[in-house]
């Protein structure tokens, strides 16, 4: 016979501790309430950050358009010399390009997935004590096509991966969080490593750059590829330290990202296209995805804004 | 909402809990089953940890709320200082277990500067709700 207070401390502590280790290890195997509560969680708090977000966005344009016109003369005009001379840029590589599909379609290189891109807004950032991630919401999800780990990026270079899409809205994890690695090579010297955040405001730590390999504070470092999540060749990082190794197989080189992070308010998401287009070339990414006018990854041009 | 935006500002303070202390304190006892709910899937939906961290942090609080309840009144000021405090501890050791246990390699802030400042969130919040809510029960808007 079991005493009353076996039986209130079954009933108040052990049982409501196994039910609660039962539900977290079932959701652990099947996500089943991180899908829901992402749901929940994500889209409402979106939809609780959009009309302040875009109150911010109207009133900073309307100060910056029609207030706060200091010095747009010159601005303009410095601008208008930086178009002709990227006019002349993109002729320059448009052919060396043209040249390079020649090559590749001749050798038979096959074609690689090609990439549609969906300009977004950040409506958020952290977001609630669990957000121990460095994150940042947007406002597109599941119902505008993005996936799990599509890959983020602004007109600079990369800025990370989806990591929670909801259903309007989503979560992206940040190349400088501490759980993101990015395969990169060198921009001249191709040489591969894997870009490791060290958290906010701090640079990148480029991994496996072999001791003999020469690598130099100021050069870019590009997407690989190799990841499976990228596409070949956007900028990533800039390479600001490099220390010689004295007895490691590895030097010791730091990179800062090419954007701030934190001070974006409009990006691109890539998502991968089902179906290869024969036509594409290797990593392409669609400026037009309903027509065949195919831009580099160069080539990238900032989102329409939202109406 | 106020809430949401208060967390977005304050880059990861939690606000919503003194809403469900508020409920407690007025006894609202549907009200606290409905809310928690929310709250739940709230917390758990924005944060970056597997279900079930704030379902734990939530028993917690309730426990720790019942316990103090015999010592002091619910009502006072007092007992609102000194449960904010032992509440943002409690969110600092949650989250600092769900870290380790989770094994997620992040870097999290200091401790000396995340509990006083997640105790100030408390206090101010809870004292300003429950201000506003006695002051919508007085007028009859509740």
């Amino acid at each position: 016979m079991k005493s009353p207070r076996f039986k209130r401390l079954v009933l108040f502590f052990f049982l409501p501790l196994f039910l609660y280790f039962s539900i977290y290890t079932w959701n652990w195997k099947t996500g089943h309430l991180n899908y829901l509560s992402t749901l929940v969680g994500l889209d409402l708090a979106g939809w609780i950050l959009t009309p302040g977000r875009w109150i911010q966005h109207n009133t900073n344009s309307f100060w910056a358009r029609y207030i706060y016109l200091v010095g747009v003369r010159q601005e303009n005009e410095e601008l208008l010399l930086q178009v002709h001379e990227l006019e002349f840029e993109v002729l320059r590589v448009a052919e060396k390009a043209k040249a390079a599909d020649r090559l590749a379609s001749m050798l038979r290189f096959t074609p690689e997935t090609t990439w549609d891109r969906r300009g977004c807004r950040v409506i958020g950032q952290k977001l609630g004590p669990n957000a121990v991630l460095e994150t940042m919401l947007i406002d597109v999800g599941t119902l505008d096509g993005v996936r799990h780990h599509d890959p983020v990026i602004s007109t600079k270079g990369v800025v990370g991966q989806i990591l929670k899409p909801g259903l309007k809205f989503s979560n992206v994890l940040l190349l400088t969080d501490v759980t993101s690695r990015i395969p990169v090579i060198t921009s001249t010297g191709r040489i591969p490593a894997i870009a490791h955040g060290q958290g906010s405001g701090s640079f990148l730590e480029i991994k496996f750059i072999p001791r003999n390999d020469e690598i130099v504070p100021g050069e870019i470092l590009l997407t690989s590829g190799q990841g499976g999540i990228f596409p070949k060749g956007i900028p990533v990082a800039r390479v600001v330290e490099v220390t010689p190794a004295d007895v490691s197989l590895f030097q010791k080189v730091y990179a800062e990202p090419l954007l701030n992070l934190r001070y974006y308010e409009e990006l691109l998401i890539l998502s991968r296209r089902e179906t290869i287009d024969p036509l594409a070339t290797n990593g392409t990414i669609l400026d037009n995805p309903e027509g065949n006018d195919n831009a580099s990854a160069k080539d990238i041009k900032p989102p329409t804004p939202n109406p | 909402m106020a809430s949401i935006w208060c967390q977005e500002l304050t880059g990861g303070l939690d606000f919503l809990s003194p809403g469900l202390l508020i409920c407690l304190q007025m006894s609202q006892w549907g009200t606290v089953l409905w809310m928690t709910t929310l709250w739940v899937f709230i917390q758990e939906g924005i944060g970056n940890f597997e279900f079930g961290v704030i379902i734990l942090f939530y028993t917690g609080m309730y426990l720790a709320f019942f316990l103090s309840r015999w010592l002091l009144e619910p009502g006072n000021f007092l007992f609102i200082f000194l449960f904010s405090l032992i509440l943002a501890i409690w969110n600092w050791i949650i989250v600092l277990g769900a870290v380790s246990f989770q094994e997620l390699h992040v870097l999290l802030p200091s401790p000396w500067k995340q509990i006083p400042l997640q105790w100030l969130a408390y206090v101010v919040h809870w004292s300003i709700s429950l201000a506003l809510f006695r002051r919508s029960v007085k007028y009859g808007h509740l």
